[in-house]
């Protein structure tokens, strides 16, 4: 499986790259939705994507946005940010998301976000 | 702070005696954490005031008791935990509840060492999953822990955020739970007042004789020593409806332990049912 992690702190993304990898994911990394939109557009292949809300350039629900709207994937995205109202789970949900991680999170939060998604249990 | 063997040996006796939990010597080290919370809760650094309070296996601070017991005991619970369990819940038991209740019957569910409520929660969303009302009308939901705290905790239906993300998948959060604060999340209102929560030792409570039509059980006899787990087995039987079923962690079975038992496969997991035509001579 690989996972793009969408995230413009630098401790989220190696936070959870090591965590993923750590079960044997591989990771592809990305500041903010413009450069995660751009490696799509360039064929990067992905099986699921990991999205911070608040980023500079491109916040997470303008990349929802333009994925949709330019149709630059369909693997599934869940929301992976400290927004934690209903109505904000609420807006994203209708652009598209299809988990919501608030943070802070743990470990087993995370894979268990990630089996619901995709089927695929990484339980130790 | 480690402890001299006489001492792990007082307090395990203690808690074994009052949940069953069996602590062997090599697996003291484990009670470590547990001894310092509670000497910190009597504001003591001497472990003899410690072996004072529990002497003779007769506690008379009843906030000690609840606490060695809150402490001895594994509270890790999550919603929806094992989701192939409760898939099969929702595909193939709860329509036949609803089906039930239909013809006039009644359902009744024991989750019967609940922890904070995640388990009896997960069973109710999964009914309303299935008909939006439907718990409210011939259910009856019961719920019990050897732990009041945990209880407490069931009860208020609160859950902190980590709690409420972990199993729960967010459509479920948003339609189920309300934000109390910026970390808290509350089940719905009607959830809670459903449930009969009450206090309950697996190895010394008065049972309800064939009243359930599912008991939950699961991962809470593997603590137990064979001879406990056979009793609470036979007893848990004795409380299913004939038909009934009874529903184990994972990894447990009745084999060895019970022979009344019948082992089923329902939606891809294993439930032992107490038969509809017993066997001459079963218990």
């Amino acid at each position: 499986m690989k996972i793009m992690v969408v995230d413009d702190s630098k401790m989220i993304q190696a936070l959870v790259k090591e965590t993923l990898e750590s079960r044997g994911i591989s990771v592809v990394l990305a500041e903010n939705g413009q450069v995660a939109k751009d490696k799509l557009a360039a064929g990067e292949e992905i099986d699921l994507i990991l999205l911070d809300w608040n980023m500079p350039v491109m916040d997470g629900p303008s990349f929802l946005v333009a994925v949709k709207e330019e149709s630059l994937t369909s693997s599934p995205i869940v929301m992976m940010t400290t927004e934690n109202k209903p109505e904000k789970i609420q807006e994203v949900i209708e652009k598209g998301v299809v988990e919501f991680i608030m943070k802070p999170f743990t470990d087993d939060v995370l894979f268990g976000k990630i089996e619901m998604v995709t089927g695929v249990s990484y339980a130790v | 702070m480690q402890f001299n063997n006489k001492f792990y040996e007082e307090f395990s006796n203690y808690i074994f005696k009052h949940t069953g939990i069996h602590y062997a010597e090599a697996n003291y080290y484990q009670l470590d954490a547990r001894i310092n919370k509670l000497m910190k809760f009597l504001e003591t650094d001497d472990e003899n005031e410690v072996l004072k309070a529990i002497q003779g296996g007769f506690i008379k601070d009843q906030r000690v008791h609840q606490m060695i017991v809150d402490l001895a005991t594994n509270n890790e619970t999550y919603f929806f935990r094992d989701p192939g369990v409760f898939n099969a819940i929702k595909s193939e038991l709860v329509p036949q509840w609803l089906e039930k209740i239909d013809q006039g019957g009644k359902v009744s569910v024991w989750s019967c060492a609940s922890s904070s409520g995640q388990e009896i929660y997960s069973i109710m969303m999964n009914i309303e999953e299935k008909r939006p009302g439907g718990i409210e009308k011939g259910f009856e939901f019961k719920a019990t822990d050897i732990s009041n705290s945990i209880l407490e905790k069931a009860k208020s239906g609160v859950y902190s955020q980590l709690e409420a993300q972990r199993g729960l998948p967010i459509m479920m959060l948003t339609k189920y739970f309300k934000q109390t604060d910026e970390s808290n999340w509350s089940i719905r209102d009607s959830f809670p007042k459903k449930v009969d929560f009450s206090n309950f030792n697996l190895l010394t409570g008065a049972y309800p004789v064939a009243q359930f039509d599912l008991i939950c059980c699961r991962n809470v006899l593997i603590y137990q020593k064979k001879e406990n787990k056979a009793m609470v087995l036979g007893k848990l039987y004795q409380s299913l409806k004939p038909g009934g079923l009874l529903l184990l962690g994972n990894t447990e079975n009745t084999f060895g332990l019970n022979k009344d038992f019948q082992g089923q496969t329902i939606g891809g997991v294993a439930m032992f049912q107490r038969p509809l035509e017993e066997k001459k001579g079963a218990a």
